[in-house]
């Protein structure tokens, strides 16, 4: 892939164009957040910038246009996953869906839930605070261990919190079979879909999923926005976690009468201006096509894979060649002593932008690594281009900082 | 010849009506300098102006009413449009002028005149809900609570037609057994989903003649009703408009016949090409019974194109087809291209399609999404795709999606057509 394969005109993406001491940006942060194109803002700008109401709330005409704005959002998303309007929640980001779930479920203590070892935080504290959780084991080579994950099944837990895709390696698990697996033991479903919604078709239809979450902001779109889809007999079963206006049909002294779902999860005023951001954002991704996008994802994955085991003096995460791998690489520097250090010097002297840390993985960095970590990662505009010259720099500096 | 010279004074009657008893039409007739003695039936349309939704909307109430009513006078009837696209109004009429205009177009279909002329006879309405938010199909509601006072029992229903609740779909089919309506009164996409859920349930739907309305009946939906029902049921679909009541129904033998006992019709040329068919206009509608909310020269946005002039039925009256709403016509490169029903003509009804959504994505492409059932195999799609292509442009593109969900509109109306609109 180089320059000719580019997924995206960079004229859509006025951050691409902005230059740190006169060099141009190279953003490779993006399993943090992405990038955002000029047509997602200009439509939170039609929001702002016009008679900004609230939805869903009395008769005005511009609240009736509001509300069908955001509503047409929500459609957009059961469109893109392949589930019904009904499904789709609206909340602030995927760590808050996984929190009302793990609390909407109403757990116990004798509760098992199947964890990941490589999940993000907020597809773990939640789970460690409301049940008895038991973690997949990785294996020697940072991978996880699938074999232990069927043998976890046996014990039949109560829920199995799925992460699709790793925010540390940019590895796929096996989903079609894992859920199967979880639904043969009568577990429920929960996918956290934040790095993989944004690359991948993610059909519904065709999997037996309870819930699954994933943000806005890792797609083009605005921070401030999460889905919860819920198939819509668990939704119906889930205890909302905000109560207040918009989520009731009925209100006496001393009692209540909850919405239907979805409603009944979005207690107060939502990000209204951030869902006609994210319809902007699923035009944008649908106009380039989610095939492009997942051929884009494989092989700038598999190139970043190859280019960082090129390096002798970097320790790849997950070493599992034959890994089904998005273009996310995270590495250690075993001689670096402050990867804080490295990370400083390739944003201010070369204008690369990465991510160094723990990266709300620490359990599984624990495992795997000696501390932090760097990680590229990539997304619908970078190139091998991109992925060159942030090695290139790597190069350079290692002359001065890794030996 | 009479017939026209009577519709001709009709007109000229309400149009003298309104500008003698309603300030919005005295100001605008004095501003454009209009003499009523001199308007003739050759030049009235260069003379009197054409009005529009936005100017009922924006002089109500007192700019539209007519002398001597207010909004609580006891022989009003509220009625409200949905407002999909922000085009909403809220219309207040006499109700036996709205109930003597459902009458007179009744006629067309003698069975159903009779129905509905019973007295004491009960209809059953299944359609999207009857305001524009999302609380108003509320599951806690109850029969009495949607009994309307003219013995219409309006049926439970989510805005968002495919993800209306079991719950709520098996109140339906309760309320329709208790109820044993004499008329179903819907709209052809819901009432169609109801008949698909009566056929799960192994239960059979009551017969009854069934009405369409709201929107538009494609093949499809027709199928399905007709299918519910053992042969004969009469079906029959109409034209109405919130604000003006019954405008035109179907014969026995499928002409949409308009009623001319109660308007005063006109057709406004779009001026399109349509490769040798029959012109496409907008139908335009005057009011001529003097009522509350007279209507003059009203262009209703519905585009029609004109049917035989012979019909085999005893009704005399012109017949119209209705082709859609320009807003949703398949347009490429600024040239019409499809109307609404001509998509679904193309499409027609084949036995394995319940429900589909074609939807103009750009110049060139296009996506069909489509619900089947079981008598669905791999590629029967193809034959449909082969004909819309065959009258799209050069180089356009169909994707099929074969789905289990498509959105209704936030209003709760299905829109079949999502053409890329007409540039007006």
């Amino acid at each position: 892939m180089n320059n000719s394969n580019i997924l995206a005109d960079s004229s859509d993406f006025p951050g691409l164009a902005v230059e740190l001491d006169g060099s141009r940006v190279t953003y490779l942060d993006n399993a943090a957040t992405t990038l955002k194109p000029s047509q997602m803002v200009d439509a939170m700008n039609e929001y702002y910038l016009g008679i900004s109401s609230n939805v869903h709330r009395g008769k005005n005409y511009s609240l009736e246009l509001v509300s069908n704005r955001y509503e047409e959002a929500r459609y957009k998303v059961a469109e893109l996953l392949s589930c019904s309007g009904n499904e789709v929640v609206f909340l602030r980001n995927t760590t808050e869906a996984i929190n009302l779930v793990a609390n909407g479920l109403q757990l116990s203590k004798e509760d098992e839930v199947i964890v990941f070892s490589d999940a993000h935080h907020s597809n773990l504290l939640p789970w460690m605070e409301n049940a008895k959780i038991t973690l997949v084991d990785v294996n020697p080579l940072g991978a996880l261990d699938l074999s232990h994950y069927y043998s976890l099944l046996k014990t039949k837990p109560k829920v199995v919190a799925i992460t699709h895709c790793s925010n540390v390696t940019g590895v796929y698990c096996p989903l079609k079979e894992m859920v199967s697996a979880a639904k043969e033991v009568g577990a429920i479903v929960v996918v956290d879909a934040a790095q993989s919604v944004p690359h991948r078709k993610i059909n519904l239809s065709e999997l037996d999923i309870d819930f699954l979450t994933f943000s806005a902001h890792k797609m083009l779109g605005p921070t401030g926005l999460g889905v919860l889809y819920g198939n819509k007999v668990q939704l119906d079963k889930l205890k909302p976690m905000n109560l207040g206006g918009g989520m009731v049909d009925w209100v006496e002294k001393d009692s209540y009468n909850l919405r239907k779902i979805p409603h009944r999860f979005e207690a107060g005023t939502p990000h209204i201006a951030g869902a006609y951001g994210l319809t902007a954002a699923i035009d944008y991704l649908n106009n380039i096509g989610f095939d492009r996008l997942e051929e884009h994802d494989r092989t700038l994955g598999r190139y970043l894979y190859n280019e960082a085991k090129k390096r002798e003096y970097l320790k790849i995460i997950n070493q599992h060649d034959e890994a089904d791998r998005g273009a996310v690489v995270s590495f250690e520097i075993p001689t670096a002593e402050n990867l804080d250090d490295v990370a400083r010097v390739l944003s201010d002297s070369y204008a690369i932008m990465c991510r160094n840390g723990h990266l709300c993985a620490q359990p599984y960095l624990t495992d795997v690594a000696s501390g932090q970590v760097i990680r590229f990662s990539c997304y619908l505009y970078n190139t091998q281009n991109d992925v060159d010259k942030a090695f290139s720099a790597l190069d350079e500096i290692s002359q001065y900082m890794f030996y | 010849m009479n017939n026209d010279i009577n519709r001709f004074d009709g007109f000229i009657k309400e149009v003298e009506y309104a500008y003698e008893n309603v300030p919005f039409y005295k100001k605008k007739l004095d501003d454009l300098g209009i003499k009523l003695d001199a308007i003739k039936a050759e030049s009235f349309s260069e003379q009197l102006p054409l009005t529009e939704k936005k100017d009922y909307r924006k002089n109500f109430p007192m700019g539209v009413l007519a002398k001597g009513f207010s909004l609580n006078h006891p022989m009003l009837n509220k009625s409200q449009s949905s407002g999909t696209t922000g085009e909403r109004l809220v219309t207040f009429e006499i109700g036996m002028n709205l109930l003597n205009r459902a009458i007179a177009c009744t006629r067309s279909f003698p069975v159903i005149s009779d129905v509905f002329l019973e007295k004491g006879r009960k209809i059953c309405r299944y359609a999207a809900p009857n305001c524009s938010d999302v609380e108003c199909a509320n599951p806690h509601s109850t029969m009495d609570d949607r009994l309307l006072t003219d013995g219409t029992l309006v049926l439970p229903v989510y805005h968002d037609l495919l993800t209306t609740s079991e719950l709520l779909i098996d109140r339906a089919i309760e309320e329709i057994i208790a109820f044993k309506p004499d008329l179903y009164y819907v709209d052809p996409t819901h009432f169609a989903f109801l008949a698909r859920q009566f056929k799960k349930r192994n239960i059979e739907l009551p017969v009854a003649p069934v009405v369409t309305s709201y929107s538009a009946a494609t093949a499809v939906s027709r199928r399905q009703i007709s299918d519910a029902f053992a042969n004969g049921n009469p079906i029959a679909e109409f034209l109405s408009s919130s604000e003006m009541g019954w405008l035109a129904m179907e014969c026995p033998h499928g002409n949409l016949h308009l009623n001319e006992e109660s308007y005063f019709f006109e057709f406004i040329s779009l001026n399109l090409d349509m490769r040798g068919e029959s012109s496409l206009f907008e139908l335009c509608i005057t009011s001529i019974d003097q009522g509350a909310l007279p209507h003059i020269r009203y262009k209703t946005g519905d585009i029609v194109s004109l049917g035989e002039s012979q019909c085999d039925c005893q009704n005399n009256n012109r017949v119209i087809r209705m082709e859609g709403r320009t807003t949703h016509f398949v347009n490429q490169n600024g040239d019409f291209v499809l109307s609404p029903k001509q998509v679904d003509d193309l499409i027609s009804d084949p036995e394995w399609l319940d429900l589909y959504q074609f939807e103009q994505k750009s110049e060139l492409r296009f996506t069909l999404k489509a619900i089947v059932n079981e008598c669905y195999q791999a590629g029967d799609e193809r034959t449909v795709i082969d004909r819309l292509i065959k009258n799209l442009k050069s180089n356009s593109e169909i994707k099929i999606d074969i789905v289990d969900y498509i959105s209704s509109e936030r209003s709760g109306k299905f829109q079949s057509v999502k053409g890329l609109g007409l540039n007006e």
